[in-house]
């Protein structure tokens, strides 16, 4: 009780005691890690051709086959996880954080203001996100950036909805007046006393929304939105394998694995972090 | 006290744990008690002192886990409780025995009117018609106050206090032997309260109704009770008729709290607290789980638990010094 | 010169179905080291009264003056200096304290921003000073609100409140959520902090016993307004309103040899939203009449004893 621990720490500490949580984030971190050392990993080249391994099933040469142009199936998954998990966590960040700001506003002034950003969020969000990420998509075009910004327009409500309604609720506690009688600041009130106690859920559920993203994305790939090809996206090589898919199962069935997969850990921290994040379970 | 004189409840050697992680929490330890038709015994104590575990058990709605009986045996009418079947449990749970609880604003339904909750405890526990449990759900509610033409209201067209009654109307619909009345003033205020309490009181006299009242106001255990059991740890410390434990406290617990009551030390400036806090209860003290606050601590005290003695006939008190000079 | 001097004091509240008023025309006065306590049910407007007093919430109309000056409306730096005087101590001290602040953090911070402690070593100084004044063990320091219990963060918030010597302090029902043996450590807590600093307190609560102990002066309130005032012992020898009659014959007595008779009410509490003119507590009161009808004043009976109803003479 009297030993000084900081509060990352003990969070961090809590997940890591959570043995669902303690898987996803063994596999996660073995999928990062793996596709960040893609070039060292790697057996081939990313675009290599060999149009002498024309769709090979997965063999010991190429261990998930390789496509129609002989590219290695493996080698384009290690390197293709760069971008889908960069796809996905940066917009992630980018839709919650601007979720965040904007929900506080509406949170603490309340009023007209909130009035007014809380009906936008409405329209906002009865768009389907599918239907809006393709509106944006093809209005901005492709590419990586674009693509980000599709998927993280979609994250916006959720994170504005999230922090007001904390909002809502930590509004009335006693400690914010107290703060207020002690002479607090505004901006002190705001960010050291109100912000900490209602971060956590946005926090997880950005974490939830990477997977989303990285599932979302793939599915712009696949209908040719999203990173352009020769890109190897894991939605790409999906996209790629679609034509293939009764002759040669195994193109759509690794990259469907490792998504799946990392959609799985992801949620399985997510969860944990819930839990690790509530103070009331803190002991 | 002639007839009325057979005991109707009898608790023997009630023993209940909590298990949270590899932590066991004893929540209930040896706990005896009796009751006789038409009396009332107060549980009185601290918040976590294991009131509210008791009476939860008797009526065997402990959630298991974390809660598990470890021991005891539950008698009512001569009827073992502990080896009731779940099917026998539903029987008695709202028909014989009843429980008010603490909360009247989360004990009621908010999607139901208050005329429905009290009918449908009525079909579940007797043989009535629709009719016949409309007529005895709007006479029940006419018997604590409220206007039987207000049947047919959500609970929150009630004030707390309307709330409450409602709820003990609900509790006393079905001519219960007992009732369990876990705090069943504590969220009202001062003249609410007074109210309500007098309603309880004047319902058990016209019902003979026996009552086991969890409280820790010593002034509803005044005014309510006819005896009186002080809870602490888990354990009952003492154990006395009313009277004897207002007049003659023994145990240096209860000398505390009344020492602790603002208006009891009349002319003094100062109160005279219990020093520390409640123990905490995953970590229990070897010997008297009171010692580690107790003025008069000896040696003996921390070494071995002292045993309930009865110092005067019916006055039970658990500690060494009981019945000697302090 | 009182302390602190509050003068036909009123906070309205607009709501969907009207006005609320939760504080009307309110005047008392509190001398250096004195305690004054506040009682009421639940809705009778002592919580706001309080907080209106110390700026928390803005006065409708009146005056709030403290040492001989108007602070009803101060704003910037002159709201810096009055906060500094004027503290509050709140009821629930589980919401009361910021859960993820530790308890070194919730005690330097009033410190900190009133800039009077220059370096880290001065501020640790005296929050120990404070801490070791409250009676929370050094080795809490580190803590957080949730593993400390009721008594402990209650003394927690006390610290808070004295960090910048207040002269004045705001007892939001300090007792009210805690078990009797720890409510009596903390009102002789508080009894003995002002004797040592001479501090005033305004003491906010529904229980009588408690207020009887430890006030000077008493106000009675219902449904925002004031229904009765004296000092302590006048008001307990002498007790003349109806309604305070009433509360007092509803506390639950411990003494078993002389039950009190109780003053039964009809009903109960009533809504402060757009009352009538005439006494507000004439629903419930068994001694209600016509007269009651018509707008009652605070008269003073005896000296120093106000009481608001026209029937006291006939009743009494």
């Amino acid at each position: 009780m009297n030993k000084r621990t900081s509060i990352v720490r003990e969070t961090l500490e809590r997940i890591w005691s959570n043995p669902g949580s303690r898987v996803g984030i063994v596999i996660f971190a073995f999928i990062v890690i793996v596709c960040l050392a893609a070039p060292l990993i790697a057996p081939y080249g990313v675009n290599d051709m060999d149009l002498a391994n024309m769709y090979k099933g997965p063999s010991l040469a190429h261990p998930f086959g390789t496509d129609g142009m002989g590219r290695d199936q493996f080698t384009r998954i290690l390197y293709g996880g760069r971008y889908s998990l960069a796809l996905g966590l940066c917009a992630a960040i980018l839709g919650s954080g601007v979720g965040a700001v904007i929900g506080s506003i509406a949170g603490y002034f309340g009023g007209k203001t909130e009035t007014m950003i809380m009906r936008i969020m409405d329209i906002w969000s009865s768009l389907p996100s599918m239907l809006l990420c393709i509106l944006i998509s093809a209005t901005l075009g492709a590419g990586f950036v674009n693509t980000v910004i599709a998927l993280s327009i979609g994250n916006v409500p959720t994170g504005v909805r999230l922090i007001r309604g904390q909002i809502l609720s930590e509004r009335n506690k006693e400690y914010l007046e107290a703060a207020e009688s002690i002479n607090c600041s505004t901006p002190s009130i705001m960010f050291r006393h109100l912000l900490p106690n209602v971060v956590s859920p946005v926090i997880v559920d950005a974490t939830m929304g990477i997977g989303m993203n990285i599932t979302m994305a793939a599915a712009l790939s696949y209908i040719g939105l999203g990173v352009q090809p020769p890109t190897p996206e894991w939605g790409a090589l999906l996209a790629d394998a679609r034509t293939h898919i009764l002759n040669y199962p195994y193109l759509i069935m690794f990259p469907g694995i490792v998504i799946a997969l990392t959609v799985l850990a992801i949620n399985l921290i997510g969860d944990g972090l819930r839990d690790a994040m509530d103070p009331k379970l803190r002991k | 006290m002639s007839k009325a004189d057979e005991v109707f409840l009898k608790v023997e050697d009630l023993e209940v744990i909590y298990t949270s992680g590899k932590k066991n929490v004893q929540a209930v330890n040896k706990v005896s008690f009796e009751l006789k038709k038409g009396q009332t015994i107060a549980l009185v104590g601290e918040t976590g002192a294991g009131k509210t575990t008791i009476a939860k058990s008797i009526l065997r709605i402990l959630p298991n886990p974390p809660a598990k009986m470890l021991g005891g045996r539950i008698t009512l009418e001569g009827r073992e409780l502990t080896s009731l079947s779940e099917e026998e449990m539903l029987d008695i749970r709202g028909g014989k025995i009843a429980m008010i609880f603490q909360d009247p604003m989360t004990a009621l339904n908010p999607l139901m009117t208050v005329g429905d909750q009290i009918v449908e405890g009525l079909l579940l526990h007797n043989d009535y018609d629709k009719d016949a449990a409309e007529n005895r759900a709007k006479e029940m509610l006419e018997l604590v106050g409220i206007p039987k033409d207000r049947f047919v209201e959500y609970p929150y067209q009630f004030s707390g206090g309307m709330k409450q009654r409602v709820v003990i109307a609900m509790a006393l619909a079905c001519n219960p032997l007992l009732l369990l009345a876990d705090e069943p003033t504590t969220a009202l205020d001062v003249t609410i309260q007074a109210q309500v309490l007098d309603l309880i009181r004047n319902l058990k006299e016209k019902y003979n109704t026996s009552m086991i009242l969890i409280t820790h106001d010593l002034g509803v255990v005044a005014e309510t009770s006819d005896t009186v059991a002080v809870v602490y740890a888990g354990e009952i410390i003492e154990y006395a008729d009313k009277r004897e434990l207002f007049i003659n406290p023994c145990h240096p617990y209860t000398n505390g709290l009344f020492g602790s009551l603002p208006g009891m030390t009349e002319g003094e400036s100062r109160l005279k607290p219990i020093a520390g806090s409640p123990p905490d209860p995953t970590d229990l003290p070897k010997g008297c789980a009171f010692a580690p606050r107790c003025p008069y601590v000896m040696d003996e005290c921390i070494e071995s638990k002292p045993d309930m003695k009865e110092i005067s006939p019916g006055h039970f008190c658990r500690c060494i010094k009981a019945g000697k000079e302090i | 010169m009182p302390l602190l001097e509050v003068k036909n004091l009123k906070k309205y509240f607009k709501v969907a179905s009207g006005i609320n008023h939760a504080v009307d025309d309110i005047s008392f006065s509190v001398e250096k080291g004195e305690t004054l306590g506040v009682v009421g049910e639940s809705g009778c407007g002592k919580s706001t009264l309080g907080r209106t007093i110390i700026h928390l919430q803005e006065a409708t109309d009146g005056n709030v003056i403290l040492n001989g000056e108007d602070i009803t409306h101060v704003h910037g730096k002159k709201l810096k200096e009055v906060r500094e005087k004027m503290q509050i101590i709140f009821q629930d001290p589980y919401s009361s304290l910021n859960p993820r602040i530790r308890i070194e953090g919730t005690i330097e911070e009033p410190l900190r921003h009133s800039g009077k402690f220059k370096s880290k070593a001065e501020l640790k100084e005296e929050t120990n000073r404070l801490m070791e004044l409250v009676g929370i063990d050094e080795r809490l320091r580190n803590a957080y609100p949730h593993e400390l219990d009721g008594g402990r963060r209650q003394r927690v918030g006390i610290a808070r409140a004295l960090a910048l010597n207040p002269e004045f302090i705001v007892c939001d029902e300090p007792v009210s959520a805690l078990d009797v043996s720890i409510q009596a450590q903390v009102l002789n807590l508080l009894m003995d902090l002002q004797d040592s600093t001479k501090v005033s307190y305004m003491f906010v609560t529904h229980d009588l016993s408690v207020v009887k102990h430890i006030s000077d002066n008493i106000c009675v309130m219902y449904l925002g307004q004031l229904v009765e005032k004296a000092s302590t012992e006048e008001l307990f020898r002498n007790t003349l309103h109806p309604y305070t009659k009433a509360l007092l014959s509803a506390i639950p007595s411990v003494d078993i040899n002389n039950p009190m008779k109780r003053l039964e009410l009809k009903g109960e509490i009533t809504s402060p939203i757009d009352p009538g003119p005439g006494c507000r507590f004439a629903a419930r009161c068994p001694f209600a009449t016509s007269k009651c009808k018509e707008p009652q004043k605070l008269r003073e009976i005896s000296k120093g004893h106000f009481v608001s109803c026209c029937r006291i003479e006939e009743i009494n």
